[in-house]
């Protein structure tokens, strides 16, 4: 298996400033990975640079066969890789079932009005917004704005690879619940892909076979979280070296 | 003095050129709703419509087929803003672009001089007017000119048309979608540069629908746009930049506040009443009617 997301050598330079050097990462089909690391590590950068939001200064992303390396992020996304932000980017002034009808028919492989009705549903109840799909999206609370962000992903036919930055930041328990229900769904369900940023080492714990630590802009070890918590390095890059 | 009914057919003419006014805010607060910019040639747009309303009655369809003439004024406007926005446009949004709307300024600002030297090398500075087979109509108590009854009731048409197309299409939710936030628009799959290309030609259309169907009451030359883009960007002031019901609301209401004031204050400052208006509205509510405060970038 060559893996489904691969990242080569990536690097972005702010400056003087190294933001990603070199990064490799490697995921499988099916996998839910967590990208983990210290504030500044360059996480969200790393996931600025494979959804085109920014470009590289060097390296490689590929997608399953596909090159999607600077390539515009709506193209990126055609091509089965979203993403979601850490502070959610919903649409406001639409409802929160025409928030997610918004990527589905933005989607080439759109099947037709009606299977995209049926979905949405579908998400709706999993993710019990059910009862709010016809409010304006700028009503909601913090949470479920990011469970409808998750959704909008859930909703473009073909995507594969779902990178979710910082999706339970600030969010209430329940909703949190909510949403890692909702991930390990569409994860057993329809063989999503997921790459989580996420400082929730316990979430981490639960859902993430395999994380991947970045420490100043590298990947820094990979494994399960419990074996690489061990390792000074890590430990150092988080707690600081008079700890030990 | 004041009567009852020079009130009610006042505020009928002021209601009737204010659907137009709106048709023209609408186009400048679509394009910068969508592509985040301000289209200084809209006025430009409004002649170009006008010229080839003229021209196809003139030179090829006769007075009885104005209507087509119209039709084929609004798709020309739009087949040209389609075509222009990916060139002249689209570059804004170059990696590493600063000052986008500095570029879309200096842009559109030169796209309005050579269009109008344009019209002025080929037509020469003539006024035009495009015959119509259009009798004397009655508004309730009033007679009107026909083109005038059929400019509004094509502007009302279109508004209608734009309001279902918003509404009811997904090209129509996309677009709504792109306006409350590009980014995440485009992290949805939404090719946002499709949409630009598509929103610039529909407001240049707005415009170009304007001009054709005002040709017969307003004239053809190479100038006549620039009342109706001051009316435009004042309405804009009036209803909030980027908001839509602003726009609508705002040119009904410039309209309706220009004629009454013509008829029961004073006619020679007719474009004054605007003015005082946009004063008052950015005394009171500097975001404009319906404006937003703030918006994200």
């Amino acid at each position: 298996m060559p893996g489904l997301l691969v990242t080569d050598g990536l690097t972005k330079r702010y400056g003087g400033l190294m933001a990603n050097d070199g990064v490799a990462v490697t995921l499988e089909a099916g996998e839910i990975r967590g990208l983990i690391g210290p504030n500044g590590a360059g996480k969200t950068t790393f996931v600025n640079v494979i959804t085109g939001i920014e470009h590289p200064d060097s390296g490689t992303v590929h997608l399953g066969d596909v090159p999607i390396t600077g390539l515009g992020s709506h193209l990126i996304a055609a091509h089965g890789l979203v993403r979601s932000f850490q502070v959610a980017r919903v649409f406001g002034n639409l409802t929160v079932f025409e928030n997610l009808m918004v990527p589905y028919f933005a989607s080439e492989r759109t099947q037709g009005t009606a299977n995209g009705i049926a979905r949405a549903n579908e998400l709706l109840k999993l993710s019990s917004l059910a009862p709010l799909a016809q409010d304006l999206a700028k009503s909601l609370s913090g949470g479920q704005r990011m469970l409808l962000q998750a959704c909008a992903g859930f909703m473009i036919p073909g995507v594969r690879v779902h990178v979710l930055d910082e999706p339970f930041a600030g969010i209430n328990p329940v909703v949190k619940d909510t949403l890692i229900d909702l991930i390990l769904h569409e994860n057993k369900t329809h063989g999503a892909t997921f790459l989580i940023v996420s400082h929730e080492m316990e979430i981490i714990r639960r859902i993430c076979p395999r994380v991947t630590v970045m420490i100043a802009g590298r990947v820094a070890a990979e494994g399960p979280l419990d074996e690489i918590a061990r390792r000074e390095d890590v430990i150092t890059a988080y707690l600081g070296r008079s700890f030990q | 003095m004041f009567s009852t009914e020079l009130f009610v057919q006042t505020l009928i003419s002021g209601l009737m050129i204010g659907v137009l006014y709106a048709l023209m805010a609408l186009g400048i607060t679509f394009i910068y709703s969508i592509v985040r910019m301000i289209n200084w040639a809209m006025g430009e747009f409004y002649m170009l419509g006008s010229y080839i309303q003229y021209v196809a009655v003139a030179h090829a369809l006769g007075r009885d087929l104005w209507w087509l003439a119209i039709l084929i004024a609004t798709a020309g406007t739009f087949i040209i803003g389609y075509l222009l926005e990916p060139i002249l446009i689209k570059p804004m949004y170059a990696r590493g672009m600063e000052r986008r709307d500095d570029y879309a300024t200096v842009v559109t600002i030169a796209l309005l001089l050579m269009m109008r030297s344009l019209a002025v090398a080929i037509g020469g500075p003539n006024q035009f007017r495009p015959e119509t087979n259009l009798p004397i109509m009655w508004v309730g108590p009033l007679p009107m000119e026909g083109a005038r009854v059929i400019a509004s009731i094509g502007a009302l048409v279109a508004l209608a048309l734009f309001y279902l197309v918003m509404s009811r299409t997904w090209v129509g939710l996309a677009l709504r979608a792109t306006a409350q936030n590009r980014v995440a628009a485009q992290t949805s799959g939404v090719d946002v540069f499709r949409l630009d290309a598509m929103a610039f030609a529909i407001g240049v259309a707005l415009a170009g629908l304007a001009g054709a169907l005002l040709a017969p009451v307003f004239l053809v030359y190479p100038t006549n746009g620039v009342v109706t883009t001051v009316k435009g960007f004042e309405i804009i002031v009036i209803g909030g930049l980027g908001s839509i019901p602003g726009a609508l609301i705002g040119g009904v209401l410039l309209g309706v506040v220009e004629s009454l004031g013509a008829a029961f204050i004073s006619s020679p400052y007719q474009n004054a009443y605007g003015f005082i208006l946009v004063l008052l509205v950015l005394m009171f509510r500097p975001y404009g009617l319906f404006g937003e405060r703030g918006r994200e970038a």
